[in-house]
């Protein structure tokens, strides 16, 4: 090994130390059962056949997928939108997108509960709109799929910036030329876009496909907080299945749901990463 | 033709800029609306009575902990921003003008920042337990500058690589050492992609729950995100005013750095660098 190489040493072993032997000890844990005041005995692959067998996981399971897909394709359409308007020079676009970052720069929890009072059966602002115009008051929160939206909405809220600004790194990158000459040549406002600035900014909206899928896939304190994972569990996130189940002790059986997420999201980083090197030999 | 076009682009602009503000700023003016109000079954009679005891209060008040897990979030916050900072520094030089492959590194660096953070939280509970160190500020600040470590080098080392390579080169041809390029050279002229990544990790870690919300026990540690997921009142009511007012506080420190940094941070997720 080279000299130089120490000077990568202080973060190498900081990761290698606090984040990659804790995510082998999750594998360790999984291997084992743990019984409060007896000790712990192994018993792999028991934790991992009982997962299959276990309906609650299987719904959590099902619901961070759904979550998933439904909050990454809505913040693709919004955050398209929003890079397009901080795109366009119009006056009063620095306050607009120092604006338009604030979701994504508060805690989660903030959000979360800034969309509990908009959801919340008694105080939100939803129920007082319907109830003054329709004289309906509807349990946002206390309904599967309310509640899926719900959750959905206050993600899409959150990180519609994030997305924007790559939306917004993309378009900065194509040549003001390209418009130009398609004008020239004829080209409308909407066959300029299909043809010139979606596939340019294709590699960008992919890396934000990225981004927000292994993001959504480990959502935690956005429904700790706004739905506490009801109604019934049917808006319980892996991580926080997870949480609940090392809550109670079980650290075997915890360690497994860990990890089965921890494969899912490796296993989709890896798919969407490789899809976006073979399309765009993007790396 | 050009007519109708620009009147097209003018409309969709319009509509969604209008969209865009309301679905930003209604859920934030909502949350002011409760936290002014005395009381929130009035208000939404439309019975609105402003006063700012909520906000009087969770400043006042010492048993309502608020002032110090304000205290907390910003020491850990600016503890662990500092301590990536000078573990992010030296590998981003480092990958920058010493490496053969440094985007083969960045990559499994980013790959890292993409784990699901309850993947590894346990064996670091039972770690920092062992040591008794659960409910002191030390597991955050340690943690969180592991986990900025990927956003800071990216960051870093873009700013340090869109450098000119001749000053460094020429130091060095001279007879200095890496350390004192490093030292003299780099650090000097990094300090605005330093500040950039600063801000984010302080952002970061400031808004961070999971591991704040395991490592934390009380008001000694605990931190405002994990303060205001578990606010209850006194008699198991949902305190609305104390959740909405404290929730608008923790913003005021980000709103103020948003605001300062907006270019800083939009150019440097963008890669755009720092002009402009």
């Amino acid at each position: 090994m080279r000299k130089e190489a120490l000077f990568a040493l202080p973060s190498f072993a900081f990761i290698f130390l606090l984040l990659l032997i804790p995510l082998a000890g999750t594998f360790y844990l999984s291997f084992f059962r743990y019984t409060t005041f007896i000790g712990k005995d192994f018993n792999f692959p028991e934790n991992y056949i009982r997962l299959f067998e276990d309906p609650v996981f299987i719904k959590s399971l099902l619901f961070t997928l759904q979550f998933t897909i439904l909050s990454v394709s809505l913040e693709l359409v919004s955050g398209l939108l929003t890079g397009l308007i901080i795109h366009s020079s119009f006056p009063g676009r620095g306050i607009l997108r120092g604006l338009v970052l604030l979701p994504w720069a508060i805690p989660g929890v903030v959000s979360a509960r800034a969309w509990e009072s908009m959801f919340n059966y008694s105080y939100g602002l939803l129920n007082y709109l319907t109830d003054s115009i329709l004289g309906l008051r509807i349990n946002w929160l206390g309904n599967e799929l309310t509640a899926l939206l719900s959750v959905a909405v206050a993600d899409l809220w959150k990180t519609t910036p994030f997305v924007a600004l790559i939306i917004l790194a993309g378009l900065q990158s194509i040549p003001e030329d390209l418009y130009k000459q398609a004008k020239v040549d004829g080209a409308g406002i909407f066959r300029r876009f299909r043809e010139i600035t979606l596939p340019l900014i294709g590699p960008f909206i992919l890396v934000a496909i990225v981004f927000r899928t292994v993001d959504a896939l480990r959502v935690f304190d956005l429904v700790f907080v706004l739905t506490e994972g009801g109604p019934g569990g049917s808006t319980t996130p892996l991580s926080l299945y997870a949480y609940r189940i090392y809550l109670g002790g079980d650290l075997g059986y915890g360690s497994a749901v860990s990890v089965s997420l921890f494969l899912i999201s490796l296993t989709v980083s890896f798919l969407l990463l490789l899809i976006s090197r073979r399309r765009h030999g993007f790396e | 033709m050009a007519l109708s076009e620009r009147l097209i682009k003018a409309l969709i602009m319009s509509s969604g800029l209008i969209f865009v503000i309301s679905f930003t700023l209604i859920p934030i003016v909502w949350m002011v609306a409760l936290s002014l109000s005395g009381n929130p079954d009035l208000l939404i009679k439309g019975d609105f009575r402003m006063t700012l005891k909520n906000y009087r209060d969770l400043l006042t008040s010492p048993e309502l902990h608020f002032t110090d897990y304000i205290r907390n979030s910003i020491i850990v916050a600016s503890a662990s921003a500092s301590l990536s900072l000078t573990l992010c520094v030296p590998l981003s030089y480092y990958l920058s003008r010493l490496h053969r492959n440094p985007t083969a590194v960045l990559f499994s660096v980013l790959v890292l920042s993409m784990l699901p953070p309850i993947s590894s939280a346990i064996p670091l509970y039972r770690f920092f337990a062992s040591l008794g160190l659960i409910n002191t500020y030390v597991p955050l600040i340690i943690t969180y500058s592991v986990w900025s470590i990927p956003l800071g080098t990216w960051l870093i080392y873009s700013y340090i690589n869109s450098l000119p390579r001749d000053l460094d080169r020429s130091a060095l041809v001279d007879g200095a050492s890496t350390i004192k390029v490093l030292l003299y050279i780099i650090l000097p002229l990094s300090k605005p992609g330093m500040l950039c990544a600063f801000v984010l990790m302080f952002i970061f870690s400031f808004n961070e729950f999971l591991f704040a919300l395991l490592f934390t026990i009380d008001h000694g540690s605990r931190t405002v995100p994990v303060g205001i997921a578990l606010f209850e009142g006194l008699h198991g009511e949902v305190p609305w005013g104390y959740i909405t007012a404290s929730s608008l506080i923790s913003v005021i420190p980000i709103l103020i750095t948003v605001v300062l940094f907006q270019r800083h941070i939009i150019s440097g997720l963008t890669g755009g660098g720092l002009k402009e």
